[in-house]
């Protein structure tokens, strides 16, 4: 892709707690270009939303690099300021993300008020730009919601305040955590078109962290599963999600429930936690394809549980981290 | 609504009328609890005495050169609760008394509430080294017995009203220092710090805009509790004469009935009034203080 | 033949300081043995109201209206012994949000024993291999009845919520929202658990979720509710795959069917919120946010239309009849 505006090579977040470390994310390299949407799929535990956090600064890599824009994530603290600006974030849980003390207008101008927006916007007041955001984000009259609390807002109207948040700094990249999992179903829809409608009104960029893979279908242009730490399989969302190539999101296709057509392909055991990371392949010790026999048939399962699996590099087009998928590289 | 002419201004004096509602709220529900309100009657009634002690007794009759009764006379018409060993009305020493007891009580109280909560909050904010210092000195202070400690800084100060202020407040601040950080961790872990922060806030201006609106409930609920273990302590300390003596107060009033003998030459005017006035007083802050826990955390709990 | 669970009529109203909401306005709701019956709606809809009455754990603020009959047992005039054996040793619940139903300091074997011993105190003996047995119906080692909560993964606290609601062996299971907050893997798995015991021991299943796909999946038969009231129902997949009431169609839509082109950068959804029972829109109560809602939709609420056998409707543009031929 043509210049990418962010870059992620090789990223690497490790936490350490009394001696045991927890390979969050263990080598992930993709790229994300201007006015996408890429939905970043997983389970818990699989660093999916360690990686969004450490995109929008909040985590520091261990190793690795990550490239906005042409330049490297910030470190100090002014310039990371500056590049908050850039990249926002919408959390999942939309009435723990606003505080409870605090009005709808308060809440909106808190960004606008640390960027010191009314300073560098033609003429508009506070007031104006506060009105403006929300209106984008679809909450009409905005004089109506400026003066309200969010314990008297429904949940969807909460989410559209945290945007209007996140959308009055007039970023270039949104990270969404999960958006719509703690809202009801029937508004759902609203807030995934808000998305698309910021994309293409705004020319925002969009990376959607979910574990639904309906979700992905409905926005996204491009699809990154996640396991355990690294990607394991990546493409253009219609594709990815037609006919996946790794087993994992073969699987995780085939037990979303509303996949009647195909046998659903129910993972044993766990999700494993990134404390204790299996040697070889790291899915080998619940994929279906060895359990099956398929690996077998294949000529390829001891490589399964032996050979370390490289950093799917995306960049160059690598679908699926699986020897399976990629017979010529075992 | 669109005005464009005085901006901010009228969003936030519509803010601040909504906050003044909110108190409204706050008092009518505080006037649901009966011991609440019972104890700050009590209060009023004390402090209304505390403030108008020259209309109710003149300062003369306070000075030891003025006396003018007999020595450890009983009550009688003209000494309603009887003399002490100098021959003052008892009961004007407890006008004048209240005074420096519920001052100094509720001075220290102010340090010991600035202090704890300064503390508390950058020792839950900041993981850092900083951070990490505080509160080992927090949990140092908490640890040193209180009364060595006092008795110690107050021999090396000197007695005086101030110094029993401060003495106190040194040593009531760490209890506080350690509420206020278990509550900053817990509101740092919410997730409108996160977005605070994802916005861009600085740690100044989280603290300020986010965690100590949230802490404030508590703090307030908390203070009028130590004004009440403040009183306390200022008599005990007056008690043991590490106060200053030039002021009379209920606790260098017990003081002086114990050193000249009161309980076993059976004069219980002496003793009994100003032991039971810090009880009432006690009494009455800790009611306000449950009475205001139960009011703020309901809605912490529903707000959260 | 009487069902086991027997819901007519039903109707729950709050008595609050703030004047009365009436949370559930009318249901009629059976399962019978060996059936799964999904209850599908979302916040506000009364469906975890309805839950409540089951097995008579509804506030004390709460009037209850209609019946709700176990096994032809009428539950909310039992006797307090009547009600106990009811709890759990007809009827049990697998509650909402496992992580914060269990007991963080006590043992998970010793909280499915709880239920065994305070219905049997003489089963002492026998209630170690009991314990054993259940959590291997549920698909967990034996041994993990050692375990404390914290040790467990959300997966297989939410199966071991499932082994302490057959502790004593009921014959009808209310789980409320038993997969919300679960991934979709391990939600699978839970989900597998559940249909797997319905039709080993023959259970009754009164699934609520606000979930319709997965309703769609595990149930029989699916009820919605909206603002208190059933607007639709009939089998599972038939509800989810032809919705005939507008808010069906809407609430299937909300979860795409992945490959199916037309939802491609086209998310659906309803406009406004779901409704506040305490001020509920007059008329039909759907109608602020209906896509097809017609001008006098604000002035009548729909009765309940047969559609076809099994298949009540409550829309003014289904007819009566309308899926017969």
């Amino acid at each position: 892709m043509t210049d990418p505006l962010l870059r992620i090579r090789d990223l690497a977040v490790e936490f350490s707690a009394r001696g045991v470390v927890a390979r969050a994310v263990d080598g992930v390299d993709l790229d994300i270009g201007a006015r996408e949407i890429v939905a970043l799929v997983g389970e818990s535990g699989s660093g999916k939303t360690t990686l969004a956090r450490t995109l929008l600064g909040l985590e520091r890599p261990t190793a690795g690099g990550i490239e906005f824009d042409g330049s490297p994530l910030p470190t100090t603290v002014r310039r990371l300021r500056a590049y908050r600006r850039r990249v926002q974030l919408v959390l999942q849980d939309p009435t723990g993300s606003l505080n409870p003390r605090q009005t709808v207008y308060e809440s909106v101008a808190e960004g606008i008020r640390i960027h010191r927006m009314v300073a560098k916007s033609d003429g508009a007041t506070e007031i104006d730009l506060v009105a403006r955001s929300l209106t984008r984000s679809g909450l009409r009259p905005p004089e109506n919601f400026f003066l309200r609390y969010p314990h008297e807002l429904s949940g969807g109207q909460r989410q559209r305040v945290v945007i209007a948040g996140a959308m009055a700094l007039e970023p270039e990249v949104l990270i969404a955590d999960e958006p719509v999992s703690s809202l009801d179903a029937s508004i759902r829809g609203e807030i995934l078109a808000l998305l698309l409608r910021l994309r293409d009104e705004f020319g925002l960029t969009v990376l959607v962290v979910t574990h639904d893979l309906g979700l992905a279908w409905n926005i996204a242009d491009r699809i990154a599963v996640m396991y355990l730490g690294r990607l394991v399989e990546h493409g253009p969302a219609e594709r990815v999600l037609s006919d996946p190539q790794h087993p994992y999101t073969q699987a995780l296709l085939s037990v979303v429930p509303e996949m009647h057509h195909i046998e659903p392909i129910v993972l044993t055991g766990e999700t494993p936690d990134p404390t204790r990371i299996p040697g070889g392949c790291r899915f080998h010790p619940r994929c279906p394809a060895l359990l099956d026999g398929r690996a077998e048939a294949a000529g390829i399962a001891d490589v399964c549980g032996t050979k370390p699996m490289p950093v799917l590099d995306t960049a160059r087009g690598a679908a699926a981290a699986c020897w399976l998928a990629n017979p010529s590289s075992s | 609504m669109t005005t464009t002419s005085k901006p901010a201004l009228t969003a936030r004096q519509v803010a601040w009328r909504r906050r003044r509602q909110s108190a409204g709220r706050t008092w009518a529900e505080f006037r649901r609890h009966r011991s609440g309100l019972v104890g700050l009657g009590v209060l009023v009634v004390f402090g209304l005495a505390a403030i108008c002690a020259p209309l109710l007794a003149s300062h003369e009759s306070i000075e030891v050169t003025k006396a003018t009764g007999g020595v450890l006379e009983a009550p009688s018409w003209d000494y309603p609760l009887g003399t002490d060993a100098d021959g003052r009305s008892v009961l004007a020493l407890l006008i004048w008394g209240s005074r420096v007891s519920l001052m100094v009580g509720l001075l220290a109280t102010a340090i010991s509430m600035l202090l704890g909560t300064l503390v508390g909050l950058a020792s839950g904010h900041y993981h850092n080294f900083f951070g990490k210092a505080l509160f080992r000195i927090t949990e140092w202070f908490l640890v040193v017995p209180w009364l060595p400690l006092a008795i110690v800084l107050s021999t090396v100060l000197g007695p005086s009203l101030l110094t029993v202020a401060f003495v106190i407040g040194i040593v009531s601040w760490p209890a506080t220092a350690l509420l206020i950080r278990a509550q900053t961790l817990s509101i740092e872990s919410r997730p409108y710090l996160e977005r605070a922060r994802a916005l861009g806030a600085g740690d100044w201006r989280q603290m300020r805009r986010h965690v100590l609106p949230n802490v404030m409930p508590m703090v307030f609920a908390n203070t009028t509790l130590t004004v009440a273990g403040a009183i306390l302590t200022e008599t005990t300390l007056a008690f043991l004469g590490l106060s200053d003596p030039l002021y009379v107060s209920w606790g260098s009033m017990l003081d002086e009935a114990f050193n000249v003998g009161a309980i076993t030459t059976g004069a219980w005017w002496f003793m009994l009034p100003p032991g039971i006035c810090v009880i009432v007083v006690v009494l009455a802050f800790t009611l306000i203080g449950q009475a205001l826990e139960e009011v703020y955390n309901p809605r912490l709990r529903e707000r959260a | 033949m009487s069902g086991l669970l027997e819901i007519e009529n039903l109707e729950v109203i709050y008595r609050t300081a703030g004047g009365e909401i009436p949370a559930v306005r009318g249901v009629d709701l059976t399962v019978d043995s060996g059936e799964s019956v999904g209850l599908a709606g979302e916040s506000g809809c009364g469906k975890t109201s309805v839950a409540s009455t089951i097995l008579r754990l509804q506030p004390s603020n709460a009037t209850i209206r209609g019946s709700v009959r176990v096994g032809g047992k009428d539950v909310q005039t039992l006797g307090w012994s009547g009600l106990r054996a009811l709890r759990w040793g007809e009827a049990a619940m697998v509650f909402q949000g496992a992580l914060h139903s269990l007991n963080p300091v006590q043992r998970v074997g010793d909280q499915i024993a709880e239920p065994i011993l305070l219905h049997d105190p003489s089963a002492q003996g026998t209630v170690k291999s009991r314990i054993g047995e259940l959590l291997e119906q549920v698909g967990l080692p034996a041994a993990r009845a050692r375990a404390y909560p914290h040790q467990l993964s959300g997966g297989q606290r939410q199966r071991v919520m499932i082994a302490m609601a057959l502790a004593c062996r009921p014959e009808l299971i209310v789980a409320d929202e038993p997969t919300t907050a679960l991934d979709v893997m391990v939600q699978a798995q839970v989900l597998d658990v559940l249909s797997g015991l319905v039709g080993e021991l023959s259970l009754g299943l009164l699934m609520i979720s606000h979930d319709l796909s997965v309703l769609g999946a595990t149930c029989t038969r699916v009820a919605v509710m909206y603002a208190g009231r059933i607007v639709e129902e009939g089998p599972a997949t038939d509800v989810f795959e032809h919705p005939l009431h507008p808010y069906t169609g809407a609430l299937s839509a909300a979860f795409p069917r992945v490959g199916d082109r037309s939802a491609r950068y086209a998310p659906s959804g309803l406009p406004g919120d779901p409704p506040d029972p305490q001020e509920l829109p007059s008329g039909c109560t759907f109608h602020p946010r209906c896509p097809v809602a017609r001008e006098d939709c604000a002035d009548h609420d729909p009765p309940v239309r047969l559609a076809g056998p099994g298949r009540p409707v409550a829309c003014v543009l289904v007819e009566e009849g309308a899926l017969q031929p």
